[in-house]
């Protein structure tokens, strides 16, 4: 499913974030987002999401304005920035939560909630509440909670900034082989330029509200 | 980084004067709280000391305390579950939308607690009389709520439920927003929402709202009195019973009663406080 922002505006208090963005990914791609601190990248997700309303404009997901579409009836997995894992749940539960929220049948909750932790390393702290979890394994309980509900679009908010290099190269090529199977359009926030480089096809620079422009990595390498 | 630098070097070292500081703030603190504390002791041991464990017992078992203590916790327990049908919602609503006419619900929401109790009584005296179209209405469903224990539930709802919507609130909005966006990206309901996150979050203010409320309608008394009056065995609930008797010259039962009154309450929270589980940190 492609994404679209046409001509948005948003504006918190009386400070414009974003006043004419227009922004586009397309179906099946992998796309990374970078960007100075505090210019909007994370609001930018939550336009999407459905988390904020946008002032103006219009957000398109599969080429369907979705403005008056709740977060719900998106379908778009979002892995927050700072993580947002529900307290109260061990590991487990908060990987669970959206499949059984989606009334997935108890046995393949089982099934792929394991899976999914098993995939980002987790399994032995299956039972841990998140704040008996360092802030890589939360980091790691978030991805595998947006990815267990297999939404066909995934909004990664700075997904793999707390993990040392050597999960975040495993779960960079995790993501690139999820997303090369199964085609799930991808937007990826990130402070580091080679993970940009690296995972997305293109790159856009988010400055001064706007994209100031999107560069195909093919041709940089 | 220069001037950070010069400033930190030409920041006084004298660890030791600093700790003698908090050591002396920490001394004065403790023994103003010692001071608050032997304060509610002694008012406390003014009552247990007043008391003949005999005669407690005795009166108790007579049929006007023992009906005076029943009554008091049947409408008690009917408000607390009157509070939680209908302050859940109040509580949810009030502490996550956002509308027009917010900030007068939550002034019509003070009102009932700083409201004198009496003149709270008064105000419904005066909706369930006859001379009222909503109390004429209601008698003529049958509804009587003047001088009976319907009417000793309606008062002290109206005055203790407050108190659990607003904690109840407070802790609902503490709730970061973050959470309750990662659960709608889930693809739960508002509903699923609310069940497993919003709730298990309050359950502390929730426990605490309650405990509240139900001290607040068992020792409720201006409201009761003017609606329900003080009919012994009918409507005398205890803290009408601790006034009919003092006033009276029966001290020693209004004594007993208020021992009664005072144990339920503190066992009430207690057992609340332990159900409440702990508080998370987000
Ligand atoms: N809910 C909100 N209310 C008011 N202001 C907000 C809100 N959310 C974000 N902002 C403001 O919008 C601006 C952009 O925030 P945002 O989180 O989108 O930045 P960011 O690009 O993700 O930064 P970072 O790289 O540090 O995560 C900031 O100045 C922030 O203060
Ligand atoms: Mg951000």
């Amino acid at each position: 499913m492609s994404i679209e922002l046409k001509h948005v505006a948003k504006t918190f208090g009386t400070r414009p974030l974003f006043h004419d963005l227009s922004f586009k990914v397309e179906q099946g791609e992998l796309h990374a987002l970078v960007g100075p601190s505090g210019e909007g990248k994370s609001t930018l997700l939550g336009l999407i999401a459905g988390l904020h309303a946008p002032d103006a404009g219009d957000v398109l997901i599969n080429g369907e304005c979705v403005n008056r579409l709740g977060p719900q009836r998106r379908k778009v997995g979002y892995v927050f920035q700072d993580y947002a894992l529900f307290p109260h749940l061990s590991a487990f539960e908060n990987v669970a939560y959206g499949l059984r929220a989606s009334g997935v049948e108890r046995r393949r909750v089982h099934e792929k909630s394991l899976h999914y932790l098993n995939l980002v390393n987790l399994n032995r702290e299956r039972d841990k509440l998140p704040q008996e979890l360092s802030g890589g394994q939360k980091q790691r309980v978030a991805l595998a909670r947006a990815l267990a509900t297999e939404p066909s679009i995934l909004l990664l908010d700075e997904p793999l900034s707390h993990l040392d290099a050597e999960i975040r190269e495993q779960l960079q090529f995790e993501l690139k082989e999820l997303q090369r199977k199964t085609g799930v359009t991808m937007l990826l926030v990130t402070h580091n330029m080679t993970e940009a480089v690296t995972l997305g096809r293109r790159v856009s620079f988010l400055r001064h509200g706007r994209i100031e422009r999107t560069v195909s990595t093919n041709a940089l390498v | 980084m220069e001037t950070l630098t010069a400033a930190y070097e030409k920041a006084p070292r004298r660890p030791g004067v600093l700790r003698d500081r908090l050591l002396r703030f920490d001394l004065l603190m403790a023994l103003l709280t010692a001071l608050f504390f032997s304060l509610i002791l002694l008012v406390l041991l003014s009552l247990v000391g007043a008391a003949s464990w005999r005669e407690v017992i005795a009166h108790v078992g007579s049929s006007r305390g023992f009906d005076c203590i029943l009554l008091s916790l049947k409408t008690s327990f009917a408000v607390v579950v009157l509070t939680l049908l209908l302050g859940f919602p109040a509580a949810y609503i009030l502490a996550l939308k956002q509308f027009r006419g917010k900030a007068f619900l939550d002034t019509l929401l003070d009102l009932p607690i700083i409201m004198p109790p009496l003149v709270t009584g008064l105000c419904l005296l005066l909706l369930l009389n006859q001379a009222n179209p909503v109390g004429r209405l209601l008698q003529e469903w049958g509804v009587r709520l003047l001088f009976t224990p319907g009417g000793i539930i309606l008062a002290q709802f109206f005055v203790a439920a407050p108190f659990f919507i607003k904690t109840v609130r407070e802790s609902i909005a503490a709730i970061p927003s973050n959470l309750l966006a990662a659960s709608a990206t889930l693809n739960a309901s508002d509903f699923y929402t609310f069940r497993r996150v919003v709730l298990p979050l309050c359950r502390k203010g929730a426990c605490a709202g309650m405990a509240m409320t139900w001290a607040r309608a068992l020792g409720e008394f201006g409201a009761t009195a003017m609606v329900a009056g003080s009919i012994p065995g009918r409507t005398e609930t205890m803290t009408i019973a601790i006034y009919m008797e003092a006033m009276s010259g029966g001290l020693g039962n209004s004594i007993s009663t208020a021992l009664v009154l005072v144990l339920f309450s503190f066992t009430l929270l207690f057992v609340l406080k332990l159900q409440a589980g702990r508080q998370y940190e987000y």
